[in-house]
């Protein structure tokens, strides 16, 4: 018959033996997935999951159309003034005076 | 199931301390239904075997090794195994803060500094600091001989101020999509 803090010590060893397999199996998944997807497929992100924007967000014509118009399409360009002297017809003048 | 202890360190209950185990076994039936339906129905975002779809990225690997090291957990949450184990029981309970630790490593991986992360993090800081042995002894003795209450209240006001700040957003956030999901109408992220 065995006294009980040796099976005490038996029984957290098993526990630690479990704790060590449950650690090695998610390794085990994850390291097999690193292999065969490489680094950059494993670190990641799809869009959509987490904080990276999903795909509607991310296309071109969806992020132009959901942004706001910009101050300068809202205000009309400034007349250039010309550099040549406006030549008036003479239909024209004669109506202004 | 992380505030039991703190709460019975500040106010000094101890009604609430059988709910530990029952929180810490409903935790695990949490992640375990968690783990199922990241294995099962997320195959559009994660084409591949079901294991691609609990270990193909590295915030994936997280929260999986984070789940698995619930089950010593929960294989002992009970009193035989209390008397099984003898005074190794809380040795092996103590996994409870590398689950804890994983699963914020899981948030950063997923989330960055953003969001849910923060919300975590706002979550366990007073819970974890709290468990500082020096803080902890400090506050028993003093809870213990009613001294210094004015500061307990307001280190305890700003504690639950930080705690909450992180929490409701989490709640908010888990009970508009998970309704939404409920209801196969899942919210764009």
């Amino acid at each position: 018959m065995t006294d009980r803090p040796a099976r005490r010590h038996r029984a957290k060893q098993l526990m630690d033996g479990v704790t060590v397999a449950c650690v090695a199996l998610a390794l085990a998944i994850g390291t097999g997935q690193l292999v065969r997807e490489g680094l950059q497929e494993f670190l990641y992100r799809p869009p959509g999951v987490g904080a990276s924007p999903s795909e509607a967000e991310t296309a071109p014509g969806v992020a132009e159309a959901q942004l706001p118009p910009q101050t300068a399409q809202l205000v009309p360009n400034a007349p250039v003034p010309s550099a040549t002297p406006v030549q008036r017809d003479r239909h024209h003048a004669a109506h202004n005076r | 199931m992380l505030t039991v202890t703190p709460l019975r360190t500040i106010t000094g209950w101890r009604w609430h301390l059988i709910l530990r185990r029952d929180y810490g076994i409903a935790m695990f039936a949490t992640a375990a239904l968690d783990i199922t339906l990241a294995a099962t129905t997320t195959g559009d975002t994660f084409p591949g075997t079901p294991l691609t779809r609990v270990g193909g990225h590295s915030f994936l690997v997280a929260g999986t090794l984070s789940t698995l090291l619930l089950v010593p957990l929960v294989i002992t949450a009970n009193r035989p195994a209390q008397q099984w184990l003898g005074r190794h029981w809380k040795s092996v309970q103590r996994v409870t803060y590398a689950v804890w630790a994983m699963i914020l490593v899981h948030l950063f991986l997923l989330f960055g500094l953003t969001s849910i992360f923060l919300d975590a993090l706002a979550v366990s800081a007073p819970l974890a600091l709290m468990r500082v042995p020096p803080v902890r002894r400090w506050w028993d003795s003093a809870r213990r001989a009613d001294r210094h209450r004015a500061l307990r209240a307001v280190a305890a006001a700003v504690m639950l101020t930080v705690f909450a700040s992180g929490f409701v957003p989490l709640a908010r956030e888990l009970a508009e999509r998970g309704a939404a999901a409920f209801v196969q109408q899942p919210v764009r992220d």
